[in-house]
């Protein structure tokens, strides 16, 4: 058991990629820390670098306070679950397990009484004298874990184990990683590239992005209180809505829109002329004619998913679409190619609940939140007002 | 501990960098290439040794210092035109090596792509037998093909080449079916609706994408045909016979019955030179074509 | 009549249709296969067929095409008391022991080598493969230059460390010979075999055992070694069929005038099928050579037979059925 303590870590590869640069962190003893970015983002190479796999450039790392930077992967008193598991296809479930053990001279005893223990808890009673080849892959999942807890390490280190799961079964072993870490209470550090994932495993996150970390907070913070554009974007799928306003006339401009900066109070003062205007698509009330809240859009539905549960509606906004790098890696992280060629407007999503109307092709008019509309400064892409959970409704009404 | 007490342990730490394991993992690659140069300087030594000996004196086989001085280089020039026509019997050799390594290298492929893609029955018994032949040993098979070769009345002809080559090779066969078998069958689905039948879609499509195994088979069956004995010297008269024969008789000193060994040595590194050329050319392709193949267990 | 009728009579013709479309496939199939089937039948199965038979025969040069007579098993006899065909055995033997582990040795060895990290990996890989590629004659010619008594290279650096400078490699140690050339002339393509190998070995198992502690000797030997085991099997029965078949370099390493199946091996490499081909072209005796053959075949497959049994107990099968 043991906290981990990254100091200035950089790493660069011998062909000049950079790939983590200048990361700090502060990981305490007992906390599941989830490492979350695009792919290239450089968080399984500091993960790798964690372990020892990797040689870091310059930096420090700590484990439990022992500076390990020098030191081998074995002697770091680690342990790691692989995304493709990396079990000996040629030992039985029982000799996988032992391995690590073996290695260490354990007495034979202790190894049985070990690897009984993590089969108990993991489920792997029945399997222990099979190959992996005869194994499912939640399975051999979890005889990848069953490996790394026989060794009882100060930390546990895993590399996105959940992305070769079936969508159904990375559910349940999620919650059941979950509550495997409540009951062993191990740090460990955990790679993904799902938000999701992060948001729901980690008592605190790491968003990275280009070998820097963005953000590090809990997932609410980082839900509420994005500190930079990329976060904001990145964490809460489908992507917050972002568009470039005017700062002008006490009102805050863009399309054919004009929003009045007195609903948000002192703060405006501090707005500079133009900023980036974010909205989560679930921050929306689709409001009618009566109703007249003090900040409203609207606009033609072009696209609508009816998910059951929740209608997704998409309806073009006539403003440039924001472009940053950033935003293009995130939509080239999430696989989502436009099959068309790209709008020339702006395209916001909106969540809103289910029912019997169809949307498409209409017009809807949507009230937002002053409260829960966030502010970017379209150079730094560094958040402008300080944001925080917000409980009650979307005003309707101004 | 507390978290400052941590960061000065660590800002003391720093400065301490990895001098330990650097030095030891380059230690570890200095010794790792000592010993590649060693074993490659071992491995070149005989190739090296040849070239060195062809310089000599003729008569005086490989006695004398080991560097030849002075170094005789018409050797070489003796060796090509001095007692027999080296051109002639290199144009032989070309001749027999396309006869066999052209055609074979097509029809494996497409008993390859038959094994791997084509329905029909007995097919995975008959592969099995293919593969079967393999284990034919040379000892039992050469002398009655020779017999057989014979009273077809091929004798002293270049047919028994021409069949070889029709007929493929198994072992390329089984390097072909393995490879084709990895295609994802959606290639065949896809040509299929458009139309294409089994020989079309073997040609357009499979051939062109298997330059890797193409390499391999040509590399494999030509340098084994250009440089075959056996066959040549039991049934080819001196007109046709290969350079892989004639380089073994043909360097003798006509009056004293002497091999004349650098001649000999001289004919052979020219007798290399052209398989060398085709490897080199061939040789990124070669090593994935080998990977691709794969062997499974 | 009508539109009640049609339907019938379309599903009676389906499967009239599908069978002629799968006849067809076969057809097309055996097509493919005909240009080997036609080699293979001319080539290969009617002269076994053949040996077979006149390896009961008294087939000689005399009566090639005049009085052949069958004479039973006299010419397998007559082998069995033919002291030369066993000694030729013993050679074989003793070729087989001793090239196939050196071959296995220097093959992996070199691939453990190339698969270590080095810079230049092209360059090496060529270098041990051109050997390869050097036709057999030329790689004749080059030992017999390595071996000469009065200047071979071997000899020079045996006198320079000390020993006897004057070594009949071709004559007194003519099997070390020949070991030198093949090993020599085979390990490049081994060692890719191998190298292919290795690299089917995932790196994350060794960052596994790594982690885990585990040292390179015994990652070595508990992960390396045993994942390479089908290609250690493979490159195990090559190697058998190899030595087995060795025919032209005792020929063209054998010292005198003109190479030919005439020429006079030294006693040390005189294998079997070199036995047979003397009996054949030099007695003219090609019943006899035939039944040789023919024992030496069926040794050879016994012997194969059993290295695949044994593979069961040390080859790794990746194969494994899903939820044994």
């Amino acid at each position: 058991m043991a906290g981990i303590e990254l100091q200035t870590i950089v790493k660069t590869f011998p062909n000049g990629v950079r790939a983590v640069d200048g990361v700090d962190l502060t990981i305490e003893d007992g906390e599941f820390m989830v490492l979350v970015g695009p792919s290239g983002c450089g968080k399984t190479t500091l993960l790798r670098c964690i372990a020892g796999l990797e040689d870091v450039s310059e930096g420090a790392i700590l484990i439990g306070s022992r500076d390990v930077t020098d030191v081998n992967p074995k002697d770091r008193d680690i342990a790691m679950v692989f995304q493709n598991y990396a079990l000996y296809p040629h030992m039985t479930v029982r000799k996988n397990l032992a391995y690590g053990l073996k290695v260490r001279r354990t007495p034979r005893k202790e190894i049985a009484a070990r690897i009984a223990e993590a089969a108990r808890i993991l489920g792997l009673e029945e399997l222990m004298d099979r190959r992996p080849m005869a194994l499912s892959g939640g399975q051999r999942q979890r005889v990848a874990m069953g490996r790394a807890m026989a060794r009882r390490p100060a930390v546990y280190l895993m590399d996105e184990p959940l992305s070769n799961l079936d969508a159904k079964l990375r559910v349940r072993v999620r919650g059941d990683l979950s509550r495997l870490h409540s009951q062993l209470g191990v740090t460990t550090v955990y790679v993904t590239h799902d938000q999701v994932e992060a948001m729901t495993l980690g008592q605190r996150a790491a968003v990275m992005n280009e070998g820097k970390i963005q953000q590090v907070d809990t997932p609410q913070a980082l839900y509420w209180s994005p500190s930079n554009l990329f976060v904001a974007a990145f964490i809460g799928s489908p992507s917050m809505n972002l568009v470039e306003a005017r700062v002008a006339d006490g009102c805050l401009r863009f399309a054919d829109f004009s929003l009045p900066l007195s609903e948000l109070g002192p703060e405006a003062a501090n707005l500079p002329d133009r900023i980036i205007l974010g909205v989560r698509p679930e921050h929306f009330a689709q409001v009618d004619e009566a109703q007249s809240p003090a900040w409203a859009i609207e606009g033609e539905v072009s696209v609508e998913e009816n998910l059951g549960a929740e209608v997704l509606v998409v309806f073009p906004v006539n403003a440039p679409p924001i472009e940053t790098d950033e935003i293009v890696s995130i939509r080239a992280g999430e696989e989502e190619e436009a099959l068309l060629a790209q709008e020339a407007r702006a395209l916001f999503t909106a969540r809103l609940p289910s029912g019997t109307r169809r949307l498409l092709g209409s017009k809807i008019r949507l009230a937002l939140d002053p409260a829960r509309c966030y502010f970017f400064d379209p150079d730094t892409r560094e958040s402008l007002l300080s944001r925080a959970p917000v409980d009650e409704p979307i005003p309707a009404l101004a | 501990m507390t978290q400052g007490a941590v960061a000065a342990e660590g800002v003391r730490a720093r400065p301490r960098r990895r001098k330990r394991g650097v030095a030891k993992r380059l230690a570890g690659s200095v010794l790792l290439h000592a010993v590649v140069v060693v074993l490659a300087v071992v491995f070149l030594a005989p190739i090296i040794w040849g070239f060195l000996s062809s310089l000599r004196e003729v008569h005086q086989g490989v006695s004398g210092s080991a560097i030849p001085r002075p170094a005789h280089w018409d050797n070489y020039r003796y060796a090509w035109s001095g007692l027999f026509a080296f051109s002639h019997y290199l144009r032989n050799t070309a001749v027999l090596t396309f006869l066999g390594t052209a055609p074979a290298v097509l029809t494996s492929a497409l008993a390859g792509y038959a094994f791997a893609r084509m329905r029909a029955r007995g097919r995975n018994a008959f592969f099995i037998f293919v593969l079967a032949t393999t284990f034919i040993p040379f000892a039992v098979s050469f002398i009655p093909t020779f017999w057989v070769i014979v009273e077809l009345g091929m004798y002293s002809t270049r047919w028994p080449w021409v069949i070889w080559g029709i007929s493929g090779n198994a072992f390329l066969i089984f390097l072909f079916r393995q490879f084709y078998a990895s295609f994802p069958s959606e290639l065949d689905d896809a040509a299929a609706i458009d139309g294409a039948g089994h020989l079309r879609t073997f040609i357009q499509i499979y051939l062109p994408n298997s330059i890797g195994p193409l390499a391999v088979a040509v590399v494999i069956l030509g340098t084994g045909w250009w440089g075959e004995y056996i066959y040549a010297s039991l049934l080819l008269p001196d007109q046709l016979l290969p350079l892989g024969v004639k380089v073994a008789n043909g360097y003798y000193d006509p009056g004293q019955q002497f091999a004349l060994v650098p001649i000999q040595l001289a004919g052979s590194l020219l007798f290399t030179i052209p398989p060398l050329l085709a490897f080199f050319a061939l040789q990124k392709r070669l090593a994935r074509g080998i990977v691709t193949t794969g062997l499974k267990g | 009549m009508g539109t009640a009728e049609t339907p019938v009579a379309a599903t009676a013709a389906l499967p009239r249709r599908r069978a002629s479309r799968r006849r067809r496939e076969t057809l097309a199939f055996y097509g493919f296969l005909s240009p080997w089937l036609l080699g293979f039948v001319l080539l290969t199965s009617i002269p076994l067929v053949l040996a077979f038979a006149m390896s009961f025969s008294n087939l000689t040069t005399v009566n090639l095409h005049t009085n052949l007579q069958y004479v039973g098993a006299d010419n397998y006899v007559r082998a069995y008391h033919d002291h030369e065909m066993w000694f030729a055995f013993q050679r074989t033997g003793i070729l087989i022991l001793t090239i196939v582990p050196l071959w296995l040795v220097t093959q992996l060895a070199l691939a453990l080598l190339l698969n270590a990290g080095l810079r230049f990996l092209g360059l090496w890989r060529t270098i041990f493969y051109i050997a390869v590629i050097v036709p057999v004659v030329a790689k004749a010619s080059i030992w017999k230059a390595m071996t000469d008594p009065d200047g071979g290279l071997l000899n020079r650096v045996l006198g320079a460390l000390g020993g006897s400078s004057n070594v009949s490699w071709l004559v007194d140690h003519s099997t070390a010979t020949l070991l030198m050339l093949l090993v020599w002339g085979s390990a490049g393509l081994g060692m890719l075999i191998f190298l292919a190998g290795l690299r089917g070995i995932p790196e994350e198992l060794y960052e596994v055992a790594r982690i885990d502690g585990a040292g390179a000797v015994r990652r070595f030997f508990t992960i390396t070694l045993p994942l390479l085991t089908p290609v250690i099997m493979f490159q195990l029965v090559w190697g058998l069929f190899g030595a087995a078949n060795v025919l032209v370099e005792p020929i063209l390493l054998s010292p005198g005038l003109q190479s030919g199946i005439g020429s006079t091996v030294p006693s040390g490499n005189t294998f079997v099928n070199l036995y047979a081909l003397q009996r054949i072209f030099g007695d003219g005796d090609f019943g006899y050579g035939a039944a040789i053959a023919w024992i030496f075949v069926v040794l050879l497959l016994l012997v194969t037979a059993l290295v695949f049994w044994s593979g069961r107990f040390w080859v790794f099968h990746a194969r494994e059925q899903y939820g044994k």
